[in-house]
Protein backbone atom coordinates (compact mmCIF):
# COMPACT_ATOMS: atom_id res chain seq x y z
CA UNK A 1 0.00 0.00 0.00
CA UNK A 2 1.15 3.43 -0.98
CA UNK A 3 2.04 5.64 2.50
CA UNK A 4 0.09 8.62 2.38
CA UNK A 5 2.22 11.45 2.06
CA UNK A 6 2.73 14.71 4.22
CA UNK A 7 4.84 17.97 3.50
CA UNK A 8 5.54 19.67 6.67
CA UNK A 9 6.37 23.61 6.76
CA UNK A 10 8.21 24.66 9.81
CA UNK A 11 11.07 26.89 10.15
CA UNK A 12 12.82 25.87 13.19
CA UNK A 13 14.78 22.81 11.97
CA UNK A 14 14.94 21.13 15.82
CA UNK A 15 10.92 20.71 15.87
CA UNK A 16 10.85 20.14 12.27
CA UNK A 17 12.98 17.12 12.94
CA UNK A 18 11.06 15.73 15.55
CA UNK A 19 7.78 16.26 14.07
CA UNK A 20 9.05 14.25 11.42
CA UNK A 21 10.53 11.69 13.29
CA UNK A 22 7.09 11.35 14.85
CA UNK A 23 5.14 11.14 11.48
CA UNK A 24 7.26 9.01 10.31
CA UNK A 25 7.20 6.64 13.33
CA UNK A 26 3.36 6.90 12.54
CA UNK A 27 3.72 5.58 8.89
CA UNK A 28 3.86 8.58 6.51
CA UNK A 29 5.56 9.73 4.31
CA UNK A 30 7.13 13.58 5.20
CA UNK A 31 9.11 15.87 3.44
CA UNK A 32 10.08 19.26 5.34
CA UNK A 33 10.30 22.30 4.07
CA UNK A 34 11.55 25.53 6.19
CA UNK A 35 9.29 28.02 4.78
CA UNK A 36 5.98 29.09 3.24
CA UNK A 37 7.98 29.72 -0.07
CA UNK A 38 10.02 26.73 -0.32
CA UNK A 39 6.57 24.58 0.92
CA UNK A 40 4.81 26.39 -1.91
CA UNK A 41 7.72 25.44 -4.58
CA UNK A 42 7.24 21.38 -2.53
CA UNK A 43 3.99 21.42 -2.76
CA UNK A 44 3.99 21.87 -6.89
CA UNK A 45 6.42 19.05 -6.82
CA UNK A 46 5.45 16.41 -4.54
CA UNK A 47 1.74 16.60 -4.65
CA UNK A 48 1.57 16.17 -0.81
CA UNK A 49 -1.53 14.62 0.48
CA UNK A 50 -1.91 16.49 3.93
CA UNK A 51 0.10 19.35 4.38
CA UNK A 52 1.24 20.45 8.37
CA UNK A 53 2.39 23.84 8.39
CA UNK A 54 3.52 26.88 10.89
CA UNK A 55 1.68 29.65 10.63
CA UNK A 56 4.23 32.49 12.15
CA UNK A 57 7.75 31.71 9.27
CA UNK A 58 10.15 33.60 7.03
CA UNK A 59 9.65 35.00 3.95
CA UNK A 60 6.23 33.28 3.74
CA UNK A 61 3.67 32.53 6.33
CA UNK A 62 1.71 29.99 6.71
CA UNK A 63 -1.77 31.77 6.35
CA UNK A 64 -0.30 32.82 3.10
CA UNK A 65 1.17 29.84 1.68
CA UNK A 66 -1.91 27.71 2.33
CA UNK A 67 -3.81 30.87 0.49
CA UNK A 68 -1.80 30.43 -2.49
CA UNK A 69 -1.88 26.80 -2.66
CA UNK A 70 -6.10 26.23 -2.68
CA UNK A 71 -5.58 28.99 -5.19
CA UNK A 72 -3.51 26.79 -7.66
CA UNK A 73 -5.01 22.99 -6.56
CA UNK A 74 -7.94 23.03 -8.51
CA UNK A 75 -9.03 19.37 -6.80
CA UNK A 76 -8.98 20.82 -3.68
CA UNK A 77 -7.98 17.18 -2.81
CA UNK A 78 -5.13 18.62 -0.66
CA UNK A 79 -6.21 19.18 3.56
CA UNK A 80 -4.25 21.81 4.96
CA UNK A 81 -4.16 22.63 8.74
CA UNK A 82 -2.17 24.91 11.03
CA UNK A 83 0.20 23.08 13.90
CA UNK A 84 0.71 25.04 16.75
CA UNK A 85 2.08 22.32 19.16
CA UNK A 86 0.34 22.16 23.01
CA UNK A 87 -1.07 25.67 23.06
CA UNK A 88 -3.94 24.67 20.78
CA UNK A 89 -5.18 21.62 22.16
CA UNK B 1 -4.47 54.50 15.48
CA UNK B 2 -7.79 56.77 14.01
CA UNK B 3 -7.97 58.15 17.69
CA UNK B 4 -4.71 60.21 17.39
CA UNK B 5 -5.08 61.03 13.82
CA UNK B 6 -8.37 62.76 14.66
CA UNK B 7 -6.97 65.23 17.55
CA UNK B 8 -4.32 66.01 15.53
CA UNK B 9 -6.62 67.52 12.80
CA UNK B 10 -8.80 68.77 15.35
CA UNK B 11 -6.21 70.27 17.27
CA UNK B 12 -4.41 71.84 13.95
CA UNK B 13 -7.62 72.69 13.21
CA UNK B 14 -8.05 74.35 16.67
CA UNK B 15 -4.70 76.52 16.04
CA UNK B 16 -5.44 77.69 12.36
CA UNK B 17 -9.29 78.64 13.53
CA UNK B 18 -8.08 80.75 16.11
CA UNK B 19 -5.03 82.52 13.95
CA UNK B 20 -7.68 82.94 11.67
CA UNK B 21 -9.87 84.99 13.58
CA UNK B 22 -6.90 86.73 15.73
CA UNK B 23 -5.57 87.82 11.69
CA UNK B 24 -9.39 88.86 11.14
CA UNK B 25 -9.85 91.02 14.02
CA UNK B 26 -6.17 92.30 13.72
CA UNK B 27 -7.00 93.49 10.11
CA UNK B 28 -9.97 95.52 11.58
CA UNK B 29 -8.20 97.13 14.48
CA UNK B 30 -5.66 98.39 12.26
CA UNK B 31 -8.22 99.80 9.71
CA UNK B 32 -9.93 101.41 12.42
CA UNK B 33 -6.48 102.88 13.60
CA UNK B 34 -5.80 103.59 10.37
CA UNK B 35 -9.34 105.72 9.79
CA UNK B 36 -8.31 107.15 12.76
CA UNK B 37 -4.93 108.63 12.10
CA UNK B 38 -6.43 109.75 8.73
CA UNK B 39 -8.80 111.53 10.04
CA UNK B 40 -6.40 113.36 11.98
CA UNK B 41 -4.32 114.14 9.23
CA UNK B 42 -7.61 115.70 7.51
CA UNK B 43 -8.42 117.23 10.63
CA UNK B 44 -4.93 119.39 10.64
CA UNK B 45 -5.44 119.92 6.37
CA UNK B 46 -8.62 121.36 7.24
CA UNK B 47 -7.27 124.26 9.77
CA UNK B 48 -4.42 124.82 7.79
CA UNK B 49 -6.61 125.18 4.81
CA UNK B 50 -9.29 127.88 7.01
CA UNK B 51 -5.93 129.48 7.85
CA UNK B 52 -4.42 130.15 4.35
CA UNK B 53 -8.33 131.13 3.31
CA UNK B 54 -8.50 133.58 6.04
CA UNK B 55 -4.97 135.04 5.09
CA UNK B 56 -6.47 135.43 1.31
CA UNK B 57 -10.03 136.77 2.83
CA UNK B 58 -7.96 139.35 4.50
CA UNK B 59 -5.88 140.29 1.87
CA UNK B 60 -8.95 140.53 -0.69
CA UNK B 61 -11.31 142.24 1.46
CA UNK B 62 -9.93 143.61 3.77
CA UNK B 63 -11.64 141.93 6.45
CA UNK B 64 -11.16 143.60 9.78
CA UNK B 65 -12.43 141.23 12.27
CA UNK B 66 -10.95 141.12 15.43
CA UNK B 67 -10.62 137.44 15.55
CA UNK B 68 -9.43 136.68 12.40
CA UNK B 69 -6.49 139.22 12.65
CA UNK B 70 -5.41 137.36 15.70
CA UNK B 71 -5.86 134.08 14.24
CA UNK B 72 -3.77 135.51 11.32
CA UNK B 73 -0.95 136.88 13.18
CA UNK B 74 -1.00 133.46 15.28
CA UNK B 75 -0.29 131.80 11.60
CA UNK B 76 2.81 133.49 11.16
CA UNK B 77 4.26 132.73 14.69
CA UNK B 78 4.73 129.18 14.90
CA UNK B 79 5.09 129.57 19.08
CA UNK B 80 1.40 130.36 19.56
CA UNK B 81 -0.81 128.04 20.17
CA UNK B 82 -4.00 129.26 20.50
CA UNK B 83 -5.44 128.41 17.49
CA UNK B 84 -5.12 124.95 17.86
CA UNK B 85 -8.63 125.27 19.30
CA UNK B 86 -9.93 126.66 16.47
CA UNK B 87 -13.76 127.51 17.04
CA UNK B 88 -16.01 125.42 15.13
CA UNK B 89 -18.25 128.88 14.64
CA UNK B 90 -15.00 130.33 12.66
CA UNK B 91 -14.52 127.62 10.73
CA UNK B 92 -18.17 128.13 10.01
CA UNK B 93 -18.33 131.47 8.65
CA UNK B 94 -14.84 130.47 6.95
CA UNK B 95 -16.20 128.14 4.87
CA UNK B 96 -18.88 130.62 3.73
CA UNK B 97 -16.57 132.42 2.65
CA UNK B 98 -15.12 129.64 0.38
CA UNK B 99 -18.47 129.19 -0.88
CA UNK B 100 -19.23 132.68 -2.10
CA UNK B 101 -15.56 132.37 -3.72
CA UNK B 102 -16.58 129.29 -5.32
CA UNK B 103 -19.91 130.65 -6.09
CA UNK B 104 -18.39 133.92 -8.08
CA UNK B 105 -15.79 131.70 -10.49
CA UNK B 106 -12.88 132.79 -8.63
CA UNK B 107 -12.03 129.46 -6.66
CA UNK B 108 -9.49 128.48 -9.43
CA UNK B 109 -7.89 132.16 -9.42
CA UNK B 110 -8.07 132.67 -5.46
CA UNK B 111 -6.18 129.00 -5.64
CA UNK B 112 -3.17 130.08 -7.61
CA UNK B 113 -2.81 132.59 -5.04
CA UNK B 114 -2.70 130.69 -1.80
CA UNK B 115 0.27 130.41 -0.02
CA UNK B 116 1.64 127.02 0.23
CA UNK B 117 4.05 127.75 2.51
CA UNK B 118 1.82 128.74 4.98
CA UNK B 119 -0.60 125.82 4.76
CA UNK B 120 2.72 123.17 4.77
CA UNK B 121 3.36 125.20 7.90
CA UNK B 122 0.08 125.63 9.78
CA UNK B 123 -0.05 121.47 8.81
CA UNK B 124 2.77 120.19 9.79
CA UNK B 125 2.60 121.97 12.91
CA UNK B 126 -0.52 120.66 13.46
CA UNK B 127 0.69 117.65 12.81
CA UNK B 128 2.74 118.03 15.43
CA UNK B 129 0.47 119.60 18.11
CA UNK B 130 -2.21 116.08 17.02
CA UNK B 131 0.67 113.90 18.14
CA UNK B 132 1.05 112.69 14.85
CA UNK B 133 5.04 112.46 13.64
CA UNK B 134 5.36 111.14 9.83
CA UNK B 135 8.46 110.80 8.68
CA UNK B 136 7.03 112.88 5.34
CA UNK B 137 3.97 115.00 5.10
CA UNK B 138 3.19 117.03 2.45
CA UNK B 139 0.29 119.47 1.14
CA UNK B 140 0.03 120.15 -2.82
CA UNK B 141 -2.75 121.45 -4.89
CA UNK B 142 -5.57 119.45 -6.44
CA UNK B 143 -3.76 119.81 -10.04
CA UNK B 144 -0.06 118.53 -8.83
CA UNK B 145 0.38 114.98 -7.55
CA UNK B 146 3.95 113.30 -6.41
CA UNK B 147 5.17 111.15 -9.37
CA UNK B 148 6.71 108.33 -6.93
CA UNK B 149 4.28 107.75 -3.88
CA UNK B 150 5.40 104.48 -2.78
CA UNK B 151 5.27 104.21 0.73
CA UNK B 152 2.89 106.83 1.24
CA UNK B 153 -0.51 107.92 2.24
CA UNK B 154 -2.25 109.62 -0.72
CA UNK B 155 -5.43 111.82 1.01
CA UNK B 156 -7.10 113.60 -1.27
CA UNK B 157 -8.90 116.51 0.28
CA UNK B 158 -12.38 117.59 -0.45
CA UNK B 159 -15.06 119.73 0.68
CA UNK B 160 -18.92 120.27 -0.49
CA UNK B 161 -19.26 116.45 -0.11
CA UNK B 162 -16.61 115.11 -2.18
CA UNK B 163 -17.59 118.25 -4.84
CA UNK B 164 -14.35 120.51 -4.15
CA UNK B 165 -10.83 118.93 -4.47
CA UNK B 166 -8.95 120.77 -2.54
CA UNK B 167 -5.60 119.76 -1.55
CA UNK B 168 -3.65 116.61 -2.57
CA UNK B 169 -1.74 115.19 0.91
CA UNK B 170 0.80 112.57 0.83
CA UNK B 171 2.23 111.59 4.06
CA UNK B 172 4.51 108.81 4.92
CA UNK B 173 2.27 105.40 5.29
CA UNK B 174 2.38 105.27 9.55
CA UNK B 175 1.91 100.99 9.14
CA UNK B 176 4.95 100.87 11.13
CA UNK B 177 3.01 103.78 13.72
CA UNK B 178 -0.38 101.85 13.97
CA UNK B 179 1.35 98.98 14.61
CA UNK B 180 2.95 100.47 17.74
CA UNK B 181 -0.02 101.16 19.05
CA UNK B 182 -1.37 97.97 18.46
CA UNK B 183 1.62 96.37 19.72
CA UNK B 184 0.09 95.48 23.61
CA UNK B 185 -2.60 93.23 21.61
CA UNK B 186 -0.38 91.45 18.96
CA UNK B 187 2.26 90.66 21.62
CA UNK B 188 -0.55 89.51 24.08
CA UNK B 189 -2.22 87.42 20.89
CA UNK B 190 1.14 86.33 19.67
CA UNK B 191 1.63 84.98 23.46
CA UNK B 192 -1.46 83.13 23.94
CA UNK B 193 -0.86 81.97 20.52
CA UNK B 194 2.27 80.32 21.48
CA UNK B 195 0.61 79.36 24.50
CA UNK B 196 -1.85 77.25 22.92
CA UNK B 197 0.49 75.98 19.96
CA UNK B 198 3.06 74.65 22.55
CA UNK B 199 0.64 72.95 25.29
CA UNK B 200 -1.35 71.31 21.80
CA UNK B 201 2.16 70.32 21.00
CA UNK B 202 2.87 69.21 23.96
CA UNK B 203 -0.41 66.99 24.39
CA UNK B 204 0.61 65.43 20.77
CA UNK B 205 3.58 64.83 22.08
CA UNK B 206 2.39 62.70 24.84
CA UNK B 207 -0.27 61.12 23.04
CA UNK B 208 2.77 60.17 20.72
CA UNK B 209 4.70 58.92 23.11
CA UNK B 210 1.65 57.07 24.74
CA UNK B 211 1.53 55.65 21.23
CA UNK B 212 5.08 54.75 20.69
CA UNK B 213 5.09 53.02 24.20
CA UNK B 214 1.66 51.14 23.58
CA UNK B 215 2.94 49.92 20.08
CA UNK B 216 6.28 49.16 21.98
CA UNK B 217 4.16 47.07 24.13
CA UNK B 218 2.37 45.28 21.86
CA UNK B 219 5.88 44.28 19.89
CA UNK B 220 7.31 43.25 22.89
CA UNK B 221 4.29 40.95 23.94
CA UNK B 222 4.14 39.69 19.90
CA UNK B 223 8.31 39.01 19.91
CA UNK B 224 7.85 37.52 23.61
CA UNK B 225 5.11 35.25 23.00
CA UNK B 226 6.60 34.11 19.65
CA UNK B 227 10.12 33.46 21.53
CA UNK B 228 8.95 31.55 24.56
CA UNK B 229 6.16 29.79 22.73
CA UNK B 230 8.77 28.25 19.97
CA UNK B 231 11.20 26.83 22.60
CA UNK B 232 8.30 25.38 24.33
CA UNK B 233 6.79 23.77 21.54
CA UNK B 234 10.23 22.05 20.80
CA UNK B 235 10.91 20.85 24.09
CA UNK B 236 7.25 20.02 24.48
CA UNK B 237 7.31 17.98 21.15
CA UNK B 238 10.08 16.34 21.94
CA UNK B 239 9.44 15.29 25.34
CA UNK B 240 6.02 14.32 23.93
CA UNK B 241 7.70 11.88 21.13
CA UNK B 242 10.31 10.08 23.66
CA UNK B 243 6.99 9.17 26.00
CA UNK B 244 5.00 7.86 22.79
CA UNK B 245 7.39 6.46 20.84
CA UNK B 246 9.88 5.37 23.76
CA UNK B 247 12.46 3.09 22.60
CA UNK B 248 14.96 2.12 24.74
CA UNK B 249 17.50 0.19 22.44
CA UNK B 250 17.83 3.79 20.44
CA UNK B 251 19.79 5.35 22.98
CA UNK B 252 21.23 8.09 19.92
CA UNK B 253 17.94 9.16 20.19
CA UNK B 254 17.33 9.51 23.63
CA UNK B 255 19.93 10.92 23.91
CA UNK B 256 19.40 13.83 21.22
CA UNK B 257 16.08 14.34 22.20
CA UNK B 258 16.95 15.03 25.81
CA UNK B 259 19.47 17.05 24.77
CA UNK B 260 16.68 19.08 22.68
CA UNK B 261 14.97 19.23 26.08
CA UNK B 262 17.77 20.40 28.01
CA UNK B 263 18.74 23.05 25.23
CA UNK B 264 15.39 25.12 24.90
CA UNK B 265 14.78 24.39 29.26
CA UNK B 266 17.94 26.98 29.64
CA UNK B 267 16.94 29.05 26.80
CA UNK B 268 14.04 29.50 28.48
CA UNK B 269 15.14 30.15 31.82
CA UNK B 270 17.34 33.00 30.53
CA UNK B 271 14.87 34.80 28.68
CA UNK B 272 13.04 34.79 31.76
CA UNK B 273 15.56 36.10 33.80
CA UNK B 274 15.97 38.74 31.19
CA UNK B 275 12.58 39.65 31.25
CA UNK B 276 12.54 39.62 34.69
CA UNK B 277 15.54 41.69 35.69
CA UNK B 278 14.45 44.62 32.95
CA UNK B 279 11.11 45.29 35.12
CA UNK B 280 13.64 45.13 38.21
CA UNK B 281 15.35 48.09 36.12
CA UNK B 282 12.58 50.15 37.61
CA UNK B 283 13.78 50.65 40.68
CA UNK B 284 16.53 53.01 39.81
CA UNK B 285 13.85 55.11 38.19
CA UNK B 286 11.28 54.96 41.03
CA UNK B 287 10.14 57.94 42.37
CA UNK B 288 8.61 57.22 45.81
CA UNK B 289 5.86 59.51 47.50
CA UNK B 290 7.27 59.82 51.25
CA UNK B 291 4.99 61.38 53.65
CA UNK B 292 4.20 60.58 57.21
CA UNK B 293 2.36 57.23 57.51
CA UNK B 294 0.80 55.73 60.84
CA UNK B 295 2.71 52.24 61.25
CA UNK B 296 0.54 50.20 63.32
CA UNK B 297 -2.73 50.27 60.76
CA UNK B 298 -0.23 49.35 57.66
CA UNK B 299 1.02 46.45 59.71
CA UNK B 300 -2.65 45.61 60.94
CA UNK B 301 -3.57 45.77 57.23
CA UNK B 302 -1.03 43.28 55.94
CA UNK B 303 -0.56 41.16 58.93
CA UNK B 304 -4.62 40.19 58.41
CA UNK B 305 -4.21 39.68 54.56
CA UNK B 306 -1.28 37.46 54.57
CA UNK B 307 -2.90 35.31 57.71
CA UNK B 308 -5.96 35.10 55.78
CA UNK B 309 -3.68 33.99 52.43
CA UNK B 310 -2.01 31.09 54.82
CA UNK B 311 -2.82 28.06 54.28
CA UNK B 312 -1.82 27.04 57.91
CA UNK B 313 -2.38 28.42 61.14
CA UNK B 314 -0.39 31.93 61.23
CA UNK B 315 0.12 33.80 65.11
CA UNK B 316 0.97 37.36 64.76
CA UNK B 317 1.57 39.59 67.35
CA UNK B 318 1.96 43.24 67.05
CA UNK B 319 3.27 45.27 69.30
CA UNK B 320 3.63 49.05 67.73
CA UNK B 321 2.68 52.04 70.01
CA UNK B 322 -0.41 53.89 68.40
CA UNK B 323 0.16 56.64 66.48
CA UNK B 324 3.45 55.84 65.58
CA UNK B 325 4.29 57.94 62.79
CA UNK B 326 6.99 57.07 60.12
CA UNK B 327 8.28 58.80 56.73
CA UNK B 328 7.58 56.50 53.77
CA UNK B 329 5.65 55.55 51.17
CA UNK B 330 2.73 54.05 52.55
CA UNK B 331 2.11 51.68 49.55
CA UNK B 332 5.91 50.52 49.77
CA UNK B 333 5.80 50.24 53.49
CA UNK B 334 2.96 48.07 52.90
CA UNK B 335 4.27 45.89 50.57
CA UNK B 336 7.82 45.55 52.47
CA UNK B 337 5.69 44.23 55.08
CA UNK B 338 3.78 41.67 53.06
CA UNK B 339 7.19 40.73 51.53
CA UNK B 340 8.55 39.90 55.14
CA UNK B 341 5.63 38.42 56.79
CA UNK B 342 5.04 36.68 53.74
CA UNK B 343 8.63 34.86 53.68
CA UNK B 344 8.01 34.56 57.43
CA UNK B 345 4.99 32.21 56.40
CA UNK B 346 6.09 30.42 53.77
CA UNK B 347 9.70 29.49 55.19
CA UNK B 348 8.05 27.71 58.82
CA UNK B 349 6.51 24.03 59.77
CA UNK B 350 3.05 23.67 60.17
CA UNK B 351 2.33 26.55 62.09
CA UNK B 352 4.29 30.17 62.53
CA UNK B 353 4.20 32.64 65.06
CA UNK B 354 5.43 35.85 64.08
CA UNK B 355 5.94 39.13 66.34
CA UNK B 356 5.73 42.61 64.80
CA UNK B 357 7.64 45.31 67.20
CA UNK B 358 8.31 48.99 66.68
CA UNK B 359 9.46 52.17 67.86
CA UNK B 360 10.94 55.37 66.69
CA UNK B 361 13.97 53.95 65.59
CA UNK B 362 13.06 50.63 63.90
CA UNK B 363 10.71 47.76 63.42
CA UNK B 364 11.61 44.15 63.81
CA UNK B 365 9.67 41.23 62.73
CA UNK B 366 10.41 38.01 63.78
CA UNK B 367 9.24 34.62 63.13
CA UNK B 368 9.74 30.70 64.24
CA UNK B 369 10.02 29.28 61.33
CA UNK B 370 12.81 27.07 59.82
CA UNK B 371 15.78 30.18 59.67
CA UNK B 372 18.19 30.83 56.82
CA UNK B 373 21.76 29.00 57.24
CA UNK B 374 24.61 31.29 58.16
CA UNK B 375 26.52 30.62 54.56
CA UNK B 376 23.29 31.93 52.81
CA UNK B 377 22.79 34.91 55.06
CA UNK B 378 24.72 37.31 53.07
CA UNK B 379 22.87 36.50 50.23
CA UNK B 380 19.85 36.55 50.71
CA UNK B 381 18.86 40.51 49.46
CA UNK B 382 20.71 39.52 46.01
CA UNK B 383 18.16 39.72 43.05
CA UNK B 384 16.94 36.43 41.77
CA UNK B 385 18.55 34.49 44.64
CA UNK B 386 17.11 31.77 46.33
CA UNK B 387 17.88 29.22 49.20
CA UNK B 388 17.57 26.25 46.94
CA UNK B 389 18.14 23.46 49.95
CA UNK B 390 15.75 20.88 50.80
CA UNK B 391 11.99 21.22 50.83
CA UNK B 392 12.10 24.95 50.70
CA UNK B 393 12.40 24.80 46.92
CA UNK B 394 8.64 23.94 46.68
CA UNK B 395 7.96 27.37 48.49
CA UNK B 396 8.14 28.62 44.75
CA UNK B 397 8.91 32.57 44.07
CA UNK B 398 11.23 34.42 41.66
CA UNK B 399 13.66 35.23 44.24
CA UNK B 400 12.72 38.69 44.11
CA UNK B 401 11.12 39.60 47.21
CA UNK B 402 13.63 40.94 49.56
CA UNK B 403 16.03 42.26 46.19
CA UNK B 404 12.37 44.75 46.45
CA UNK B 405 12.40 45.00 50.54
CA UNK B 406 16.43 46.10 50.18
CA UNK B 407 15.54 48.37 47.16
CA UNK B 408 12.86 50.11 48.64
CA UNK B 409 14.45 50.44 52.35
CA UNK B 410 17.41 51.65 50.45
CA UNK B 411 15.27 54.50 48.72
CA UNK B 412 13.35 55.78 51.60
CA UNK B 413 17.22 55.87 53.38
CA UNK B 414 16.95 53.23 55.60
CA UNK B 415 18.68 49.87 56.45
CA UNK B 416 17.57 46.43 56.45
CA UNK B 417 19.73 43.61 58.76
CA UNK B 418 18.85 39.87 59.03
CA UNK B 419 19.78 37.32 61.98
CA UNK B 420 18.62 33.88 61.87
CA UNK B 421 19.28 30.47 63.75
CA UNK B 422 18.51 27.22 61.74
CA UNK B 423 15.59 25.78 63.03
CA UNK B 424 14.89 28.55 65.90
CA UNK B 425 13.65 31.27 63.14
CA UNK B 426 14.41 34.61 61.72
CA UNK B 427 14.33 38.12 62.80
CA UNK B 428 14.63 40.94 60.03
CA UNK B 429 15.31 45.00 62.11
CA UNK B 430 14.41 47.91 59.41
CA UNK B 431 16.39 50.91 60.86
CA UNK B 432 14.27 53.61 60.45
CA UNK B 433 17.81 55.55 59.31
CA UNK B 434 20.81 54.38 57.64
CA UNK B 435 23.80 53.16 59.81
CA UNK B 436 25.83 56.19 58.04
CA UNK B 437 23.15 58.82 59.40
CA UNK B 438 23.35 57.22 63.30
Amino acid sequence: MKKDKILLVEDDSTLSFIIQDALTREGFDVECAPNGEAGLKMFGKSAPDVIVADVMMPKMDGFEMVRLISKADFTRRTGAFPHRPHSSR
Amino acid sequence: MKKFKTITIVCLSAIAIMIAANAWFMHRLYDTYKQQYIDKVESCVRQADIISWISIAQSTYNVDDSKLNLILTLTGDTTETEWYDYPDVDRKMVEELISAFAAQGEYDQQMKGKNFTIIDNVFRRQLDYAGLHPDYAVVLPPDSTLSDDSGLWHIKFTIDQGNTHLYNVYISSLGTEVLKQMSGIIATSAMILILMGFLIWYLLHWVGRLRTIEQMKDDFTHNMTHELKTPVAVAYSAADSMLRYYDQSDEARNKQFLKIIMQRLSFLSGMIENILSMSMERFKTMKLNIEPVAIKPVVEDVSGMMGLKADKPVDINIDIPDNLPVRADSLHLGNILSNLIDNAIKYSGDSVNINIKADDRSIIIADNGIGIEKGNLPYIFDKFYRVTSGDRYEAGGYGLGLFYVKQIVELLGWSIDVTSKPGQGTRFTIKFKSDEER
